[in-house]
């Protein structure tokens, strides 16, 4: 099923088998109420990591039933994170979530090393799918918060992740446009450059499983009328279902308009580790963290 | 197009005399192929160089039909000077070097003030290949001039070679950028640069042909191959131009096809205001001849 519609996720979630969450120093409300909630809809199991006093104080407090997570006592942040990752890498968890703890803290747990969740050359991206209120289906798109300037490599792998989210999704041939701010290959601007380059490494099969297109301005990729406008007659031109963005600046404010001026739906999750990990903010919605858990539920 | 000797007729078929101005016309080859082409009715020769020995030359090879000019002066430097003079002023269309060093000849070509080279231009080298094995004329660059040609000069040589194919009748030429593998990456920055020269003309900012790139050799000439490797490709195995990527690459593999596979060339330098025709003493009388009547189609192109 193609999801069109970010709660289509919860349906598709509830029926298959539950993914288990685990919640990394997950002491706060705002962690608590969101793990609950997708709880509660039958969609994950969830273990808090933290301190076991603070969380059952804070689910009596927000009338949560500590009874439906398994809790895991640990003491400090830090090391409820490394805790949460060692659980992951014992195969007791499907994806990973943050708490209370600084984002530096729980990357730092993810990245490590000997004991983190990558693999050797894994790139980690964030990966955001939107709801925007006047387009005609989801939207996919980094990296709006890891990667400031991607290089080639990066960007190569940040399409293949948008691509895969894609995919789990239910989105068979994602379009993909790789955003730049024209149609035209300058050389002299890298982001034509890249996108010049990484549309023909698609055409040639060295990235799969969708239709990539680019360099492409913002305009074009969403809007077809200013493609046909301009003669661009790429299937992906109005139609896309996934944006690559050349920096975390394009990316940050494409982001933030959606979810400030447009009043538009949106979750988060990032890729690149051996499980999905989410990362919300607290200054997110109730409704986009518990979005976000599903969209990690969804690619776990 | 499949034989040089079309060339010859082509240019023929202008109804006109290229005026060739010829520095330093010394040599019997260049004399040879000058007093072809003025016999054939194609070219105006302006043979400039010790009078003398142009005109005992010339009672060797003398040339019966058409006229030609002798203009005296010995001195290399400043035959060469001339000979460039006369096309910057519209007085001659193409430039051809005859026994003067290629140095010396290039740098008066490349003069700032009194060249043949507008500001910013590439300067690049076109030939065009006569091979028994393949089924029409192959055009490649840069066998000569540029050793390790950037994004931007790979475009020139494109647009050099497209113009070159546009003169010779092919209307829409198929232009192969050729690298050992097809995949974009792998460790080879030409690749880099073919897949952005591709988008280009996927963006109508290259116009006039159709490009794909990196392709292998096989890819770009033996229809089989696409089917063989599974790529798909405008290009088909036929290609018309191939542009290398490097001179050390261009230059192996047109002398391997001349040496082994019985080949013949003509080509040129473009980019300059007009053709000029530079050949080495060791190619053959028919090359260079084939080489002026390419310049004199590149010069009515022009």
């Amino acid at each position: 099923m193609e999801i069109r519609k970010l709660d289509q996720m919860f349906e598709v979630l509830g029926s298959r088998a539950k993914k288990r969450l685990i919640a990394a120093w997950a002491i706060d409300a705002h962690t608590i109420v969101a793990v609950a909630q997708a709880v509660k809809m039958g969609i994950i199991e969830g273990t808090l990591v933290g301190d076991e006093p603070t969380i059952k104080r804070v689910c009596i407090e927000h009338s949560v039933d500590p009874k439906i997570f398994r809790i895991v006592h640990c003491a400090g942040d830090t090391a409820a994170a490394a805790l949460a990752v060692e659980m992951i890498n014992k195969g007791e968890g499907d994806f990973l979530m943050k708490g209370l703890l600084s984002t530096d803290r729980y990357m730092r747990a993810i990245l490590n090393k000997e004991r983190g969740l990558m693999d050797p050359g894994a790139i980690l991206s964030h990966v955001t799918v939107a709801e925007p209120l006047n387009y005609h289906k989801l939207l996919i798109f980094g990296d709006v918060a890891i990667i400031p300037l991607p290089d080639l490599n990066q960007k190569i792998a940040i399409t293949n992740y948008l691509i895969k989210t894609a995919h789990f999704l239910g989105i068979e041939q994602p379009k993909v446009g790789l955003l730049a701010a024209s149609e035209q290959t300058l050389p002299k601007i890298p982001s034509c450059a890249d996108a010049a380059i990484i549309s023909k490494m698609a055409h040639r099969g060295q990235i799969k499983g969708g239709i990539v297109e680019g360099p492409l301005a913002m305009d074009l990729i969403i809007d077809k009328e200013s493609a046909q406008i301009k003669g661009m007659n790429s299937v992906v031109c109005g139609d896309a279902d996934c944006i690559l963005f050349p920096n975390i600046e394009a990316g940050n404010t494409f982001y933030k308009t959606l979810v400030k001026l447009l009043k538009s739906e949106l979750c988060a999750i990032v890729m690149g580790a051996r499980v999905p990990c989410v990362l919300t903010s607290r200054g997110d919605s109730e409704q986009s963290k518990l979005y976000s858990i599903a969209l990690a539920a969804m690619l776990a | 197009m499949q034989k040089l000797s079309e060339i010859v007729a082509k240019a023929k078929s202008l109804g006109k005399r290229v005026r060739i101005a010829v520095a330093l016309a010394e040599d019997t080859n260049t004399i040879g192929a000058i007093r072809r082409a003025a016999e054939e009715g194609f070219a105006y020769p302006i043979l400039i160089g010790d009078k003398k020995r142009i005109t005992q030359l010339l009672n060797e090879y003398p040339i019966y039909s058409g006229t030609y000019e002798i203009i005296d002066i010995p001195d290399a430097d400043k035959a060469t000077r001339e000979a460039v003079r006369l096309v910057k002023a519209g007085e001659a269309e193409v430039l051809m070097k005859g026994l003067v060093g290629t140095d010396k000849f290039l740098r008066e070509v490349l003069s700032k003030e009194r060249g043949l080279l507008p500001p910013k231009a590439v300067m690049s080298y076109t030939c065009a290949l006569e091979l028994p094995g393949y089924s029409k004329l192959l055009l490649i660059s840069d066998t000569a001039v540029l050793p390790y040609p950037d994004l931007e000069q790979k475009i020139a040589m494109v647009q050099y070679s497209v113009k070159m194919a546009h003169a010779l009748g092919i209307s829409n030429p198929k232009v192969a950028l050729i690298s050992a593998t097809e995949k974009v990456g792998s460790g080879m920055p030409n690749t880099i640069d073919y897949a952005q020269i591709c988008k280009m003309a996927e963006r109508g900012q290259i116009k006039g042909c159709t490009i794909d790139g990196p392709l292998d050799v096989f890819l770009a000439c033996d229809p089989a191959a696409g089917e063989i490797k599974q790529v798909e490709s405008p290009i088909a195995g036929r290609a018309d131009i191939l542009i290398f990527p490097n001179l050390e690459t261009a230059n192996a593999f047109y002398k391997g096809l001349m040496l082994f596979a019985g080949g013949e060339l003509a080509g040129l330098i473009q980019g300059t205001i007009k053709p000029v025709v530079v050949m080495s003493r060791s190619e053959s009388e028919n090359s260079k001849y084939y080489c002026i009547a390419l310049s004199c189609l590149m010069a009515e192109d022009i």
